[in-house]
């Protein structure tokens, strides 16, 4: 209990303040910029550690990454621009809002699913890490390829909510076709790199999404010509949204949840968490139409899932020493830098300096919260400056941000692409989602795939040789069952009983 | 305000991106560092900022030597040091950016062998020979690879390893192919002569953790990455590759002393500067990062972060990479077959 206490007076030291703030602030801005998410921002501040003390190196890199991801949703509610990778959900819900003047409140419950997420990240890192990475070690290339495809069957179920199955599926397919090219992890192969070293690689995900999104908004906002919110009045009510959080706490609760499983799964990242929680949302609501023309719970699902990450993707990073994603790898770095194993042992000899992250991450939520709160007013007037200074400004922030991750051109080029082909998908009405889904778990799936059947000799037994790959393959059946057989015969046997 | 058309509207924002895009294609073309291309021979070397290369992403077990040393290499070199990460192609693109950067001392190479290496022999589209670099000065080494199984496995040594590969293969994890655990795999396969199958995972941490939970019987990886898990009694470290047994696991027993002396291997991180680089900046640079690497406070933090030093001149620094090159030319054929469609 003393080491507790001993954390927490930690954390509240001076400099450790000091860092926390500049973390929160830092996050904030790179959250804002198109695409770039809180992997960046970590890595990005990642040499100021080496000089400073542990327990400061990991509250300020904790609170850099809590911040961008809350940062992500901003203008990804008042643009449809995706501040990160995590943005990508917000914007289906979260401009509809906006476009409805209604951006305040969006942006209130974006801060309260923020603050939230967080919460139960830091608790599931606090109070049960140990049994949730028990659940990370069963997971194996099986079980990972059935959550691939419970993740692909979501975007055609959802495609059908909308009358948009077909489109969905193609988009899917096409986001698989897509993820294929590079070199293949398994075998070496090259596929479809036409002898173009840039390929090798593969299309990078983060400069495509923000051409598909971000510059696609771009000139879609060029074409339409006028400020976003239009001629709607400001319904500047950022307490209202943060209530919702409260009111609607199942999904807050659930969402979290959901992110906090997802990113304790290495190699599940913030961007799925976030998608899935959408998804999952959007399947068990009584509403489902409502989603994504301005449902203020398609706002708070994924940032819950999102913020839950900060402490979800840590717990394997602590508890086993293996990084879930490249973010954690990154505060182990900062971890064995200063001396400090992690593992079980972290949570004995490091003692203090595991309990000063958590007061750390307590903090950090708190301030991000407070720093988003007060200026939302001001955020929300972005939905009325008119398209002819908005539109340059995403372009070039854009296309910086996508050349600042890895300082190559053929980023640029993908961006560029992708923003011309997602302004035609969005034109004609077609699910970019399900493109992007596709692009994210196609090489997750096949490359586990191919990793089971290698353990397995060939033979397709392993994908339901444990409970949780059956359990999986089972839900996915279930859920097929139920969309597209028994709730259209519902359906139908209602419209009979009506006539 | 003048409002054009739709059609304008649309059309100037793509030609904006078109754009922007020549600039910015243009502009990267030429190499940076513009300061250092005055070819003043050393004299007053260094007089701009050096920059470090590591062909890798930010935060890895490698990068973080480059960073731990780098203020003792400021210190010393008497100038500022800065670490750039250049990913991409496994390596490749960074290395091939120091192999055609001018020799002038201002851009290095971490160097890690054998990946670098590997990827030279077994990629066909490898567009550098790192043979031809000038290795400046190693600092660190004895990270060796090491044969890992779950902790309650019913194998518990080496012995019972090669007899259960008798009656069944074994199916060994390991990230990636091309990488230094591919190598530690290949050599297992045919110079030990066990029934194996190489499972590829895309990371180190990702390979053990297939070994934690079970998913495969064994584990190829580095004794770094395998201390914190060994310590949590999760797996069993049950041989090394090295020349020497691990420090971090003094009771496995090398392939070495168990009769495969052609099984071992050291990755080794040093510093490489591009080809043709002058004596004098050479000899310079040899000697600063040889006294950064024996800075008492670098071989604190050294000791601290787990990382083993093995402190080599440019010479010895050169017959090790000349070391690794023949391990690896042995099992060239090897290596290549199993890195092409698995």
């Amino acid at each position: 209990m003393e080491l507790f206490i001993e954390g927490i007076m930690m954390a509240l030291a001076p400099h450790n303040i000091l860092y926390l703030f500049l973390g929160c602030i830092v996050g904030l801005v790179v959250g804002v910029l198109p695409g770039l998410g809180p992997i960046f921002g970590v890595a990005l501040f990642l040499p100021l550690t080496f000089n400073l003390p542990v327990d400061t190196s990991l509250i300020l890199l904790t609170a850099i990454y809590g911040a961008t991801a809350y940062g992500d949703g901003i203008t990804s509610i008042l643009l449809k621009v995706p501040g990160g990778p995590s943005g990508l959900a917000i914007t289906f819900d979260g401009y509809p809002l906006t476009q409805q003047g209604k951006a305040g409140m969006a942006l209130g419950a974006l801060a309260g699913s923020a603050l939230l997420g967080d919460l139960v990240g830091i608790f599931s890192l606090a109070a049960i890490a140990p049994p949730l990475s028990a659940l990370a070690m069963k997971i194996g290339p099986a079980e990972y390829f059935m959550l691939t495809m419970f993740g692909l069957s979501m975007v055609s179920m959802i495609g059908k909510g909308q009358g948009q199955a077909i489109k969905g599926f193609i988009l899917a397919c096409f986001g698989l076709l897509l993820s294929f090219f590079g070199r293949d992890v398994i075998t070496g192969a090259m596929r479809f790199t036409f002898n173009v070293p840039y390929l090798e690689d593969g299309i990078q995900f983060i400069p495509a999404c923000i051409g598909l999104f971000a510059v696609s908004q771009a000139i879609t906002l060029a074409e339409q010509g006028s400020s976003i919110a239009g001629d709607h009045a400001l319904i500047d009510k950022p307490w209202k949204g943060i209530l919702s959080t409260i009111k609607h706490w199942y999904v807050t609760l659930r969402s979290s949840i959901v992110g906090v499983l997802m990113s304790c799964i290495p190699g599940i990242g913030i961007t799925v968490a976030s998608l899935m929680s959408y998804m999952v949302e959007e399947r068990v609501s009584k509403e489902k139409g409502s989603y994504g023309k301005g449902n203020i719970r398609g706002v708070i699902a994924p940032q819950a899932a999102a913020s839950a990450t900060n402490g979800g993707e840590l717990i394997p990073a602590f508890s086993l020493g293996i990084p879930s994603g490249p973010c954690s790898a990154i505060f182990i770095a900062a971890l064995t830098l200063h001396g400090l194993q992690p593992g079980l042992m972290f949570f004995t000899t490091a003692g203090k300096a595991a309990y000063s992250l958590y007061a750390g991450m307590f903090l950090s939520a708190i301030v991000f919260f407070i720093l988003g709160i007060t200026c939302t007013p001001l955020f929300s007037r972005v939905s009325k400056i008119p398209a002819s200074i908005l539109v340059p400004t995403i372009v070039v922030l854009s296309f910086t941000g996508s050349f600042a991750i890895r300082n190559m051109v053929g980023d640029l080029v993908i961006t560029a692409i992708f923003g011309v082909v997602g302004y035609f998908l969005f034109k004609y009405n077609w699910p970019v989602p399900s493109l992007v889904l596709g692009l994210i778990l196609g090489e997750l799936a096949e490359s586990n795939f191919h990793r089971a059947l290698m353990i397995s000799d060939g033979s397709y037994g392993i994908f339901v040789s444990s409970p949780l790959a059956l359990g999986l393959l089972l839900v996915i059946l279930a859920m097929i069952a139920w969309t597209y057989i028994i709730a259209p015969l519902r359906e139908r046997s209602k419209i009979k009983k009506a006539v | 305000m003048y409002k054009l058309s739709k059609r304008a509207r649309v059309l100037s924002v793509l030609l904006v991106i078109g754009l922007l895009l020549v600039m910015v294609g243009c502009g990267s073309s030429s190499t940076g560092n513009d300061e250092g291309n005055q070819q003043q021979v050393g004299s007053d070397y260094p007089k701009s900022p050096v920059t470090i290369i590591v062909p890798m992403k930010a935060g890895g077990s490698t990068d973080m030597v480059a960073r731990t040393i780098q203020p003792y290499l400021n210190k010393h070199l008497g100038a500022s040091v800065v670490v750039e990460n250049v990913e991409g192609g496994g390596g490749k693109m960074g290395v091939s950016q120091v192999y055609r950067a001018k020799p002038d001392g201002y851009e290095l190479l971490l160097g890690v062998f054998p990946a670098w290496l590997l990827t030279q022999r077994i990629d066909k589209t490898a567009d550098y020979d790192v043979t031809e670099m000038v290795p400046l000065y190693n600092i660190s080494g004895k990270d060796y690879n090491a044969l890992a199984v779950p902790y309650d496995s019913p194998i518990q040594t080496l012995e019972d390893f090669l007899a259960t590969t008798k009656e069944k293969t074994i199916k060994v994890s390991g990230s990636g192919l091309g990488t230094n655990s591919f190598l530690a795999f290949v050599l297992l396969k045919d110079v030990v002569g066990a029934n194996v199958d190489y499972i590829p995972y895309n990371s180190g941490s990702e390979a053990a953790l297939a070994v934690v939970g079970k998913h495969v019987d064994a584990c190829v990886g580095s004794v770094i990455s395998f201390k914190p898990l060994s310590d949590d009694k999760k797996i069993r470290v049950i041989a090394t590759f090295g020349p020497d047994r691990a420090e971090a696991f003094p009771d496995a027993p090398t392939y070495v002393e168990s009769g495969f002396p052609k099984a071992a291997f050291d990755i080794t991180l040093g510093i490489m500067a591009p080809p043709g680089l002058p004596d004098e900046i050479k000899s310079k640079l040899e000697s600063a990062i040889e006294q950064a690497v024996n800075d008492p406070e670098f071989i604190e933090k050294a000791k601290q972060a787990s990382i083993g030093l093995a402190p080599m001149n440019s010479e010895k620094y050169k017959e090790s990479i000349m070391q690794a090159d023949q391990i690896i030319q042995d099992n060239l054929d090897a290596l290549i077959a199993g890195s092409q469609g698995n």
